[in-house]
């Protein structure tokens, strides 16, 4: 998984060595340089960032069982005022398994904890894909037929085309929504707004229903802290906002994200990345549907080709 | 001295000469060197060892070749033993496939240990939409490329091989 993690992240600051080197500044320059670049942004902002957030997930943890027990009595009023109307719901026993999950909600995140150790890793396994650059790929393009680079390079850019566009915007998408989310949540004096910022942050790379998981846990999250109707209503209107900032905003203007998708396929790539890989399975799921898609439209066209009418007129070029 | 010699290790020379080179090319004519550098981003560089076949008549052209260095023949299909044109340095073969892919009209062989730019039609179509300065320069030189042909064509100067 972290070589999968590394390759992704050298993929998408390989456009940055890509700049440099084609204005004369060496490769390994350029990684070093922008490693060392990286390291200061990381020390001076990131890390702040984290020591804030392991800070809100101890006293997450610390502070669980209570939350626990106002959650329990939320959600077993509010599925038995269901169950009143709908009766057939109760032999699900909603409530139990929703409660259930909870309980065990501080585990799953400490389980995830170790995968930080990924924060070290996949900058240090990219650095080494990074210097060596196009040379991996030149060395499997040696090994090819050479009548067929034209395809090859044809595929590599339609895929680089709509994969790197995806990527890059999510990342910037992700970053953008995350300090918004960040600030807003601190100044509405939301308690976890560090983790909730993160959480909004992420949830671009998981369509639809990340921007719901994000806004609900929120909201939930200031019911518990304040009581009150009106501070949650302020924080469900805050990421309706924040919803439409990035829908109207971010993503047509400044990252030009758009790559025609249709929604049903994405939500079908999710619970297919889901149920093959799990979590990780869910992160790669668009990005690799991204791929698939072009492999698929390429693979028409090349079947479209061979119905192609044939008789033309040949003439030696005049160069 | 010492900025020299830091400067000469940083510094990549190889790049300034596919900036100048690429300035000599007729396609290129009047972009400046600030956008060179961001087609030379853009482009796919590949090497072929004498004697490779780059593509074969009646395949569909999909990339615009410039040759860098070396010599590529072009001959039509089974007859590689009669090269009808040699694409020199500077020289570029493949231009309508920018335009539209079509199937290719003669076969192409490296003569010799040839190194080439691919400009691919997807390129220029990211293009049109993010550097539309650089996209008017290239569509502009190759209209007079193709009318130049057109012209050689009506005139009869260049053989018609149907």
């Amino acid at each position: 998984m972290a070589i999968f993690l590394s390759a992704a992240f050298s993929y998408i600051l390989s456009p940055i060595v890509k700049f440099f080197e084609v204005r004369g500044i060496k490769r390994s320059y350029t990684v070093v340089i922008m490693y060392l670049a990286g390291s200061i942004f990381f020390i001076f902002f990131v890390f702040f960032i984290i020591k804030i957030a392991s800070f809100d997930i101890e006293s997450f943890i610390n502070n669980w069982p209570s939350y626990y027990s106002n959650f329990e009595e939320i959600i077993k009023s509010f599925i038995s005022k269901i169950e009143k109307v709908f009766p057939i719901i109760s032999q699900f026993n909603i409530a139990d398994k929703i409660l259930s999950f909870l309980i065990e909600l501080p585990i799953y995140l400490i389980n995830y904890i170790p995968y930080g150790i990924f924060i070290f890793i996949i900058p240090f396994i990219s650095f080494f894909m990074l210097m060596s650059g196009a040379k991996m790929f030149d060395n499997v393009i040696t090994k090819v037929n050479p009548r067929y680079i034209e395809i090859i390079f044809y595929m590599v850019s339609r895929i680089d085309k709509t994969l790197g566009r995806y990527l890059r915007a999510i990342l910037s998408e992700a970053t953008v929504i995350f300090i918004i989310a960040f600030f807003g949540l601190l100044i509405m004096n939301i308690k976890y707004f560090s983790i909730l910022a993160f959480l909004a942050g992420i949830s671009p790379i998981v369509p639809y229903l990340g921007a719901i998981v994000a806004g609900l846990v929120s909201a939930i999250f200031a019911y518990v802290q304040y009581g009150d109707i009106y501070v949650v209503l302020k924080v469900v209107v805050f990421f309706i906002a924040i919803r439409f900032f990035d829908d109207w905003f971010l993503q047509p203007y400044i990252m030009k994200k758009n790559v025609d998708m249709n929604p049903a396929l994405v939500v079908l790539a999710l619970m297919a990345g889901g149920e093959i890989a799990g979590f990780w399975g869910v992160i790669f799921a668009v990005p690799v549907l991204c791929i698939i898609r072009e492999i698929v439209f390429i693979l028409i066209e090349l079947q479209t080709e061979n119905f192609f009418d044939k008789s033309y007129k040949v003439y030696v070029p005049y160069t | 001295m010492i900025f020299e010699n830091v400067f000469n290790k940083v510094y990549d020379r190889e790049v300034l000469a596919k900036v100048k080179f690429l300035s000599t090319v007729s396609l290129f004519k009047g972009i400046s060197k600030k956008d060179l550098l961001y087609l030379l981003e853009n482009i796919y560089e590949n090497k072929y060892r004498k004697g490779d076949i780059v593509f074969e008549e009646g395949e569909v052209g999909r990339a615009l070749f410039i040759v860098y260095s070396g010599t590529i023949g072009l001959y039509k299909k089974n007859d590689k033993n009669n090269i009808i044109y040699k694409v020199k340095p500077g020289e570029f073969v493949g231009e309508m496939a920018i335009f539209e892919e079509m199937p290719r009209t003669l076969s192409a062989v490296a003569i010799e240990d040839t190194s080439v730019f691919m400009f691919y039609k997807t390129d220029l179509e990211s293009i049109i939409t993010s550097k539309p300065k650089i996209a008017a320069y290239l569509n502009y030189n190759l209209a007079k490329i193709l009318s130049q042909r057109l012209r050689g064509y009506i005139k009869g100067e260049k053989e018609i091989v149907e």
